[in-house]
């Protein structure tokens, strides 16, 4: 925070150049935009702590994509019996089925190599036996959970998940909520009384409670959890974002370019697209950002209640659950929520650089 | 002020609509059939004739079309009924609306609300067992974050960019990010339990045996000892948020010209802060009493189900489970109203402590 007043005082010199780029590249709306951005994007790199929180995030997503390169019962690549295979981790041919890594090692004969997962040769769904309930060891680097999975693996493959329900749940908030309240500031009078009346709704609501209700009673297997889950989450969180962007319009429509398109002859549709929707996101941006963080704790809280994610799949809430069920079992409890704790942290330093970076007069 | 209040309460009559049909179509989405789930549950044992199938659908009005079913929630939520009680602690599930406003000596004037599925107990008694655990634990969860957060809040804004604010700038932000799920299970596994300290119980928020025998004082113990780690859990998120706007709001109000007036006056600068900077400070973050509510409901859930405290959350997912919907709708539109209610009188507050703003026809 010490670097907040030399900050202020960089903020200026940065404005300067851009406030001359109107006089300097004509009144062409395209090239202002842009600078607008580059100079936001400039203002956020030049924090260590948004950085930080930038390179977190890409390294989870990184986590996501490579998972089964890390952790999987399979290996990468294999040489067995005179015949290579690809990938067989990503395609689980049905030859090689009845085998996990460990049962792997012992057929293999002198001639056979394999390159095995970077971090844990456990599946999501591998159960070992042998190792039931057991602490960190160097079999299974962060234990296992009571039926003998993995939680390593567990840990990374839940990472999917947690990304997966957090960008897709926030991208439905932003788009209803960015649909109702710039019809609710455009229009104003009964629109915004009708649709204000329904935010007012959502306020009072429990969300918690009417999400686990609504995925109890629906109850979809599989993926189409995560899909439900989103959906919920979405459905239910839009409400922010929708009286920020009716503010924001309320201000932006008494502005002269908006009169002067009006009187150009723009309809409805195209002022709200074209002008006032692209001049009042940016707030929406911060908003949906710190969205992401809050959507990654409701689906955590809700797989641990054991509403959400079933558990045939890796999620992070769910592994939390079994800790809740076997109290000496430390493992179970500390790596997960740390995970969540760590993607939380970062989605949210990301959205306070953004916003230092938008607005500095909005900054705590 | 009185117009503006009379206008919110209007405003609330389609807010209370719009919340009940929420409700009604969730309930309508489960599309769960009490009577198959009743049998299901043994009650009726599994060999019922048709008639009686058909009966059963007439007393939970199922065969009814939709806007009466919806019609009748809404009854449902806000009739006043009496309770006929044989002995205490025992109901009769033979209901009189109220046509008149004594009740008689053995009965008690209350909501109606219906009767839960599984044992058809008034939801009323229900709630009314649970409720007061939920808002116990919220209001002190409350009192200690406040408690905490507003000396912290005007330290970090009076030493701002000391080493002492950016220690507790970080602490707060992380402590907004620590997910309640995860410090609750970890305080359960490390400080109950007897695994590795065993300084709390594990469950429930008093002692199983013996809390009858306690006396008053002994009673009050046993509870603070069961909802020390639920509290811990409860507050700390909202004491994180809280010393945020605290901070913020006395860093503005710090700068403004009236503080520096009463600096030239030659007040001290403890005057200054605690008498003339902090009562304005603190205007935003007592009207955030009414937003935490709903966020405090929803902690609840979860602090609730770590600790096996059957307060609202702990009853609602138990009804969940069964699944006994009418009852977890029921809670839903209860707290829902009580949200709302907690709103408007954080509003009301609003202009109250802080003459700037007119609830005039212009607002």
């Amino acid at each position: 925070m010490s670097t907040s007043e030399s900050m202020m005082t960089e903020k200026k010199a940065v404005a300067e150049p851009a406030a001359k780029t109107p006089q300097g590249e004509g009144p062409l709306a395209k090239p202002v935009k842009r600078s607008y951005w580059r100079m936001v994007g400039r203002q956020f790199w030049r924090r260590r702590i948004s950085r930080v929180g930038l390179y977190v995030i890409a390294l989870i997503f990184l986590m996501a994509f490579s998972a089964d390169f890390l952790a999987s019962d399979k290996p990468v690549l294999l040489h067995m019996d005179g015949k290579t295979w690809v990938f067989p981790n990503l395609t689980d041919p049905s030859d090689l089925r009845r085998y996990d890594n460990n049962t792997l090692i012992d057929v293999m004969g002198p001639d056979d190599w394999a390159l095995m997962p970077l971090v844990s040769w456990w599946g999501v769904n591998n159960h070992d036996f042998t190792a039931i309930l057991e602490a960190p060891s160097r079999r299974h680097l962060l234990g296992t959970d009571p039926s003998g999975r993995d939680v390593m693996t567990r840990v990374i493959h839940g990472t999917r998940v947690s990304l997966a329900v957090g960008i897709l749940a926030v991208s439905i908030m932003v788009v209803v909520g960015v649909l109702l309240g710039s019809l609710a500031g455009f229009y104003g009078g009964k629109v915004d009384a009708v649709i204000m009346r329904i935010v007012e709704i959502f306020l009072c609501i429990p969300t918690m409670l009417l999400i686990v209700t609504v995925l109890a009673i629906l109850a979809p297997s599989g993926w189409w959890m995560v899909v439900a889950m989103m959906v919920c989450i979405g459905l239910t969180g839009w409400t922010n974002i929708a009286r920020l962007i009716r503010g924001e319009i309320f201000k932006v429509k008494a502005l002269e370019y908006v009169q002067a398109s009006r009187a150009l002859g723009g309809s409805d549709v195209r002022i709200i697209l074209r002008h006032v929707i692209p001049n009042s996101i940016s707030p929406v941006l911060v908003s949906a950002t710190f969205g992401i963080a809050s959507a990654i704790l409701l689906e955590g809280a809700l797989s641990f209640l054991g509403f959400g994610i079933p558990p045939d799949m890796a999620s992070w809430g769910g592994i939390l659950t079994a800790a809740r069920g076997n109290i000496s079992a430390w493992w179970l409890a500390i790596f997960p929520g740390f995970a969540i704790f760590v993607t939380v942290t970062a989605y949210n330093l990301l959205g306070e650089g953004l916003r230092d970076a938008i607005d500095p007069r909005l900054k705590t | 002020m009185w117009q503006y209040i009379v206008r919110r309460l209007l405003l609330m009559i389609p807010t209370f609509f719009g919340i009940t049909f929420v409700c009604f179509l969730v309930l309508r989405m489960a599309n769960v059939d009490p009577v198959a789930s009743q049998m299901e549950m043994g009650l009726q044992g599994g060999q019922v004739s048709q008639e009686a199938i058909e009966h059963l659908r007439r007393i939970y009005h199922l065969d009814k079309p939709w806007y009466e079913q919806y019609a009748r929630l809404v009854v449902r939520l806000t009739r006043p009924v009496c309770i006929d009680y044989l002995e205490e602690g025992q109901f009769t599930s033979a209901w009189r609306p109220m046509s008149r406003l004594a009740c008689g000596n053995q009965s008690r004037i209350s909501l109606d609300l219906g009767t839960s599925w599984r044992d058809g107990r008034p939801i009323i008694e229900i709630i009314a067992e649970a409720l007061p655990i939920t808002v116990l634990l919220a209001l002190l969860s409350l009192f200690i974050a406040y408690s905490i957060a507003i000396p912290l809040g005007i330290y970090s804004a009076v030493r701002q960019y000391s080493v002492g604010d950016q220690i507790s700038t970080v602490v707060v932000f992380m402590l907004y990010s620590l997910p309640k799920f995860w410090i609750g299970t970890m305080l359960l596994i490390f400080f109950a339990g007897g695994h590795y300290l065993d300084w709390f119980p594990l469950q429930g928020w008093h002692s199983f045996e013996g809390f009858e025998e306690m006396s008053l004082g002994e009673r009050i113990g046993d509870v603070a000892w069961h909802i020390v780690l639920p509290l811990v859990t409860l507050s700390y998120n909202a004491f994180a948020a809280l010393s945020r706007y605290m901070r913020t709001g006395m860093l503005e109000v710090i700068r403004q010209d009236y503080i520096r007036t009463a600096r030239a006056k030659g007040l001290s600068e403890k005057t200054v802060v605690f008498k003339h900077a902090l009562r304005n400070s603190l205007i935003p973050i007592i009207t955030m009493l009414g937003l935490l509510l709903p966020f405090m409901v929803s902690g609840s859930v979860v602090v609730e189900f770590i600790f096996g405290i059957r307060g609202m959350g702990g009853v609602a997912l138990e009804a969940i489970r069964l699944p006994d919907y009418p009852l977890v709708i029921t809670i839903v539109a209860f707290v829902s109203l009580l949200t709302m209610l907690g709103i408007l009188i954080s509003d009301i507050l609003y202009g109250v402590v802080d003459p700037r703003i007119s609830y005039g026809k212009g607002s």
